[in-house]
């Protein structure tokens, strides 16, 4: 399953995901809430979310889905959040910056609950 | 700013080709250092091997901590000294692919969808060591970047 053309397809992906997410968080300024952040990371763990409920139901082919997650790994990412709560934290404001990083993840892990269940039950015999 | 130009694309004038120039530098090394965060992170998935389901997935663990910390390194430590374009392709590009959110919802929540609370526990507390150790590497990052900054304090 594992073949050279397989791995340069999910890796380009990834390349392209980072560039969508260049254009998302140059589109959206930030404020003091990074909402494009929000939006990237959101829209990226509800999508994986679907693909994957879609892939259990044999709805998608497996080719399709990990193209799907490895646009989205590139697209969502952890390191922006994790520095800007690390500096809110340094700048003692240790609950804005621990709100942000617990926001972003419990919020993805939700959505990519809401992706899965829909895309499963909907796409399901 | 980048995207500012859009507005005044019809304009002709010298400082919109520059725009031009800067963004599409910008866009590139995005997507190059897109590119090569994509192929670390999935390389060091593959050499890691197959993980149980239901237990912290460490490898992602591992490259969201070194993501974070090294990010929170070069914020520290200021990287004025390179083109803004480097800058984006290390940041943005390379370290922004490299890490992943998407990766974290996935395995907390297909789990728990599919097999109720033991999974959801399980993969519920990689989430918070993620979160913790994520901020605990980005904090390291920033402290011990900014003792080698390239601005004197």
């Amino acid at each position: 399953m594992i073949d050279g053309w397989w791995l340069a397809a999910q890796i380009l992906a990834g390349g392209l995901g980072a560039v969508a997410r260049f254009g998302v968080m140059s589109i959206v300024r930030p404020g003091v809430w990074s909402w494009g952040l929000v939006a990237v990371n959101a829209a990226g763990s509800l999508v994986v979310g679907a693909a994957a409920g879609a892939f259990t139901v044999q709805a998608l082919d497996w080719t399709i889905v990990a193209l799907v997650l490895g646009f989205a790994a590139g697209f969502t990412t952890f390191s922006t959040l994790t520095v800007t709560a690390a500096q809110h934290i340094e700048r003692r404001e240790i609950r804005t910056g621990t709100i942000i990083v617990t926001s972003h993840v419990v919020v993805g892990i939700a959505l990519a609950a809401v992706g899965y269940i829909s895309t499963s039950m909907l796409l399901g015999a | 700013m980048l995207l500012s130009l859009t507005a005044e694309f019809s304009d002709g004038d010298t400082s919109t080709l520059t725009d031009v120039t800067a963004l599409s530098k910008s866009v590139l090394a995005v997507f190059l250092g897109g590119l090569l965060g994509s192929a670390a992170r999935i390389g060091i998935t593959l050499v890691a091997g197959r993980i149980d389901e239901y237990w912290w997935p460490y490898p992602i663990l591992f490259i969201n901590l070194f993501g974070s910390f090294a990010l929170g390194f070069l914020v520290g430590r200021g990287m004025g000294k390179l083109p803004a374009w480097l800058q984006l392709g290390i940041t943005t590009g390379f370290l922004g692919g490299f890490t992943t959110l998407s990766a974290i919802s996935l395995d907390v929540a297909v789990p728990a969808v599919r097999h109720g609370i033991g999974p959801l526990l399980v993969m519920g507390s990689y989430a918070v060591g993620s979160i913790v150790l994520g901020l605990v590497s980005a904090i390291l990052g920033l402290r011990l970047g900014s003792r080698h900054s390239e601005v004197a304090p």
